[in-house]
């Protein structure tokens, strides 16, 4: 039932009505206490290595970066650490493009791409700094987590590991206590809601093991014992492009859009370990709403504060829109919950929108209105 | 009633008007933002190509300390970055490839070095070594690069060059402001620096000449230069009222014959995409072509206007220049620019510029190494003013002493003929601050002055060096600062006579800069692995060393005694007291064991202790 803050909150003021059905309200509060409760989403992907020969992890992390974006977190939201430029790199034959598929039907790169941090900037030390919020006090706004405890956060990593470690630069490690205990002082901070930390790396189930803190969700790529593999390479580019467990994330990913009803339940169950050629992990232990609960989007995508509707609606006339109830159902602001809620609520929604712009915009047309007014009045104690 | 409500009313009204005059006068007082928009085309001597955007906002009415109030086209993130951290000027330049002195010419904007630079003349107001860090890291977040690395260990204080480029009265600057520069020689330069360098746009890339800003296309290129330019510049002559100019450029260098063996050329294959109309919000919105003195060739549409112009790339040579009005220009104009030859041939006789260099490397080996600069000088008969700079890295150990100046590969042994006037040197000091060379110079007519100085390299610290430390460390361009060479410096060049001290600089406005190429340097590279080896073998010596060491020193060794004959032999000759404490001794050890029968290892231990004690006390009485 979540389309916007503003619509939450009729929602809940709507759930007291005595004229509704008791099936209808006990949908109601299972949807309510399923949501998410975040109101805003954040995003932290990483990719730890360096060399041309790693292409493929920064063609995961752009993909993931792309993902985020398409599905509504703004780059003011992204923290994204690349080891290295691929892009400009010399040995790139297409200049200014990372693709993730042979096919290269999508250039990652784009015209628009924001990294925050890069190359020699991407270390342990920045990352846990970025997690934790410890920077440095002239530190930009963009290469700073700003999350709160109402922040849904997704933690990509990929990059070269091992058991219960992963590589930054092929100089220095993170192992998983590290990575455990700053999610622990996130906690203690404040600083997030859920997270939902995903690792493509060999062995990266381990690195997910130590964590402690409530509400992280994790997903691995493979087993203890058990390397990642790439997908495919292109052979113009003469590397390999992308790894599987990415490779097949995306494949789901790339079905969704913002209104998607599709949960990370769904997207488990989509890992198939004979494609993924190892086995993928999940660690919900930690975690407090069941996985068939919780929308993809909770993580992947954005809160919306407004939602398109794919029918005209009209404003000037409300009253002939409550009679109307053929045009309710088409709406799509629906996310959760029963339709019938949604008649009201969405349309006390737009109600309050028209009424908002109607008062900002009179304080012109008084000004106005006052200087003719004035004139007129001038104009008839000079006569 | 009716009359109150007309006062009422009147009043409301007279105030309406006051308040729309008032607004009106401020208006009128604060010119609004000037933004104009040019693209300048010129095919250069060895077939590649040249294209030099220039964008440049006039915020009117500039003060210094005073906050801007209203943001129209000037960029805000710029103007509120310029005015937290007390900026007079500021320049940053991200560039990648190598300028061809030799056959391109001097460049359009001076800053030419590989990598990313950044300088700024800043108010002194008690924190500017704060507020010059700050501006990296701000700098660093709004345009997605590492400037924040530009630390103590970088920053320089130029002493004779990067003079500002606005207007500048000279004890002013010395007492109230001072100069930061800072370079990155390694710094990678991508979409991602060009993204937010094109929302500062006051139309960002959907109009006018910025819509051909495609990354596909500048990032595919020999050499490319990205850059803005904060400083005063003046309204009137007396410099009174001043402005504050934005410059944003994008210079690259394509090669046509690459793809075709030809040079032709246009807009759609230079770009990817073709020309839209002039950015609505522009003053004025032009493309200029630089026409070649010689050549059969033929441009497509015929330009609205051709005029002539110094370009300021080499000794004053006006130029023909073909000029569109994108004001006028149709949308979709297809511009192209055809050659009527079969294929390019190379022009083996670049005209050269009066001044270029180069530096190289000498010597051998990881423990030490020299740096020579060959400067030239080709104008066949004015001695030339220039200002050498140069900034090495502190793990490079710089000796004054071996500073050698040869001219045409000759020692002087003269003072008089020794072409250095000035010079200022800064040693290093380790992990705080870079040598520094500045030379105040003149280099005799058509000349090769070589400058070459011999250094020591450092065993860097192994958590110093990069995480691809094999590599090597880059080493940033030396730059030469000279200027236009006019009549007005001639005159004053014969008048001056070497005898008087006066400075050269004053004789001279520094507005071109030649960069050197940057350098990589291998300093010996640790076996990263050592702090692994260092672990397990002082492990090893420990485990062997100290363990055998603590018994040593813990335990007591005695002679073996057996306890057959030995005993037997010794109890007859024993007497009684030593028979009573052997037995004291085994009930001890009997009452211990039954009394706990869950003892610790440690008790144990001591009693076996005691007991040993007991009974080499037995020994020494047996003896």
């Amino acid at each position: 039932m979540c389309f916007s803050c503003l619509s939450e909150h009729l929602a809940v003021s709507d759930c007291g009505d005595k004229s509704l059905a008791e099936t209808d309200n006990e949908a109601v509060v299972d949807g309510f206490f399923s949501r998410g409760g975040h109101t805003n989403n954040w995003a932290v992907l990483v990719c730890t290595s360096r060399f041309w020969f790693n292409y493929r992890h920064i063609a995961n992390t752009l993909s993931m970066y792309r993902t985020v974006k398409r599905l509504g977190i703004p780059d003011s939201n992204i923290v994204l650490m690349l080891a290295d430029d691929v892009a400009c790199n010399p040995r790139n034959v297409f200049p200014a493009t990372v693709f993730n598929n042979a096919g290269r039907y999508l250039d990652l790169y784009g015209d628009n791409v924001e990294v925050d941090y890069r190359g020699y900037e991407v270390t342990v030390e920045n990352f846990i700094r970025v997690l934790t919020g410890r920077v440095a006090p002239d530190t930009p706004r963009s290469k700073r987590l700003l999350s709160d405890d109402r922040s849904n956060i997704l933690v990509y990593m990929t990059g070269h590991g091992g058991n219960e470690f992963l590589k930054f630069q092929d100089a220095e490690e993170i192992s998983s206590f590290d990575l455990a205990d700053a999610f622990e002082q996130m906690w203690e901070k404040r600083r997030y809601h859920e997270i939902l930390f995903m690792i493509d790396t060999c062995q990266a189930n381990t690195m997910y093991s130590q964590i402690y803190s409530p509400n992280i969700l994790a997903t691995g790529s493979s087993e203890l014992g058990e390397n990642s593999y790439s997908h495919h390479m292109d052979t113009d580019i003469g590397v390999a492009v992308i790894d599987r467990f990415t490779y097949y994330n995306l494949e789901f990913l790339e079905k969704i859009d913002m209104q998607s009803k599709s949960t990370l339940q769904d997207l488990f169950d989509s890992y198939d370990p004979s494609l993924i050629h190892s086995t993928p992990g999940v660690r919900s232990d930690l975690f407090r709403r069941p996985l068939d609960k919780v929308l993809v989007t909770d993580f992947f995508g954005s809160v919306q504060n407004v939602e398109l509707m794919g029918q005209k609606y009209n404003l000037s006339n409300s009253e002939t829109i409550i009679d109307n109830t053929t045009l309710s159902p088409n709406m799509t602001t629906v996310k959760e919950g029963p339709i019938k809620f949604e008649k009201t609520t969405s349309r006390n929604f737009h109600l309050f929108k028209m009424n908002s712009r109607q008062t900002s915009s009179s304080l012109p047309q008084f000004i106005i209105a006052s200087i003719l007014f004035g004139l007129l009045i001038r104009w008839v104690s000079l006569n | 009633m009716f009359k109150n409500m007309r006062n009422y009313l009147q009043s409301l009204f007279l105030f309406t008007l006051v308040f729309l005059t008032i607004n009106e006068i401020i208006a009128e007082s604060q010119q609004p933002d000037k933004f104009k928009e040019a693209l300048t085309i010129k095919p250069l001597s060895d077939g590649k190509l040249l294209t030099h955007f220039q964008f440049s906002v006039k915020h009117y009415g500039y003060k210094e300390g005073v906050v801007f109030s209203h943001y129209n086209f000037f960029p805000r993130a710029i103007g509120q970055i310029f005015q937290t951290y007390n900026v007079r000027e500021l320049h940053l330049t991200f560039t990648q490839g190598r300028w061809n002195y030799e056959d391109w010419g001097y460049p359009f904007v001076p800053s030419a070095g590989t990598g990313v630079e950044l300088w700024a003349w800043l108010w002194k107001d008690g924190k500017l070594d704060e507020n010059w860090k700050s501006l990296t890291n701000a700098l660093a977040g709004l345009f997605c690069a590492s400037l924040n690395f530009i630390d103590d260990t970088i920053t320089v204080q130029p002493k004779l060059s990067f003079r500002p480029e606005g207007p500048f009265n000279e004890t002013e600057l010395t007492e109230r402001a001072e100069l930061r520069y800072g370079s990155l020689p390694h710094e990678n330069v991508c979409t991602e620096n060009l993204t937010p360098w094109i929302k500062l746009l006051p139309c960002k890339s959907t109009s006018g000449i910025a819509s051909l800003l495609n990354g596909h296309k500048l990032y595919d290129s020999n050499f490319h230069s990205m850059s803005i330019h904060v400083q005063p510049s003046c309204e009137d002559p007396d410099c009174i009222n001043q402005q504050l100019e934005i410059i944003q450029t994008v210079s690259t260098v394509i090669d046509p014959v690459r793809n075709s063996g030809k040079r032709d050329w246009s807009l759609n294959k230079v770009f990817g995409r073709r020309l839209s109309q002039a950015c609505p919000l522009a003053e004025e919105s032009n493309l200029e072509i630089i026409i070649p003195e010689n050549g059969d060739y033929k441009i497509i549409p015929d330009a609205d206007d051709i005029i002539q112009r110094s370009m300021g790339d080499t000794v004053d040579v006006e130029k023909k220049i073909a000029v569109y009005n994108l004001k006028k220009i149709e949308p979709d104009t297809e511009l192209s620019m055809i050659w009527n030859e079969d294929q390019f041939e190379y022009n083996f006789n670049p005209v050269q510029p009066q001044i270029f260099a180069h530096r190289f490397f000498t010597g051998y080996g990881q423990e030490r190494g020299g740096i020579k600069v060959n400067i030239f000088n080709k104008s066949p008969n004015i001695s030339i003013p220039i200002i050498y700079y140069d900034v090495i890295p502190w793990y490079l150990k710089l000796y004054l002493h071996t500073l050698k100046v040869q001219i045409n590969g000759k020692n002087n042994k003269l003072d008089a003929d020794n072409p250095i006037k000035d010079l200022y040197f800064q040693p290093a000091v380790d992990r705080s601050r870079p040598n520094v060379i500045e030379a105040e110079m003149l280099l005799p007519p058509n000349s090769l002055t070589t400058l070459s100085i011999k250094f020591d390299k450092v065993f860097l610290k192994y958590t110093e060096h990069p995480p691809d430390a094999n590599r090597g460390f880059d080493i940033g361009s030396g730059v030469i600062s000279t200027g236009k060479i006019d009549d007005d410096f001639l005159s004053n060049l014969t008048n001056m006579s070497l005898a008087t001290k006066k400075s050269l600089v004053e004789y001279m406005h520094f507005s071109i800069r030649i960069y050197t190429e940057t350098l990589l340097v291998s300093l010996p590279t640790p076996d990263f692995s050592m702090p692994y080896n260092v672990i397990t073998l002082t492990c090893t010596v420990i485990a062997l060393f100290f363990g055998s060491m603590f018994n040593l020193i813990t335990r007591s060794f005695v002679a073996f005694i057996d306890a057959g004959e030995e005993k037997a032999k010794k109890k007859i000759d024993s007497d009684e007291s030593n028979v009573q404490k052997g037995e004291e001794r085994d009930f001890d050890g009997e009452n211990f064991d039954s009394d706990k029968s869950n003892v610790q290892k440690e008790e144990d231990r001591d009693f076996d202790r005691e007991k040993t004690k007991l009974e080499a006390e037995k020994t020494i009485a047996n003896n």
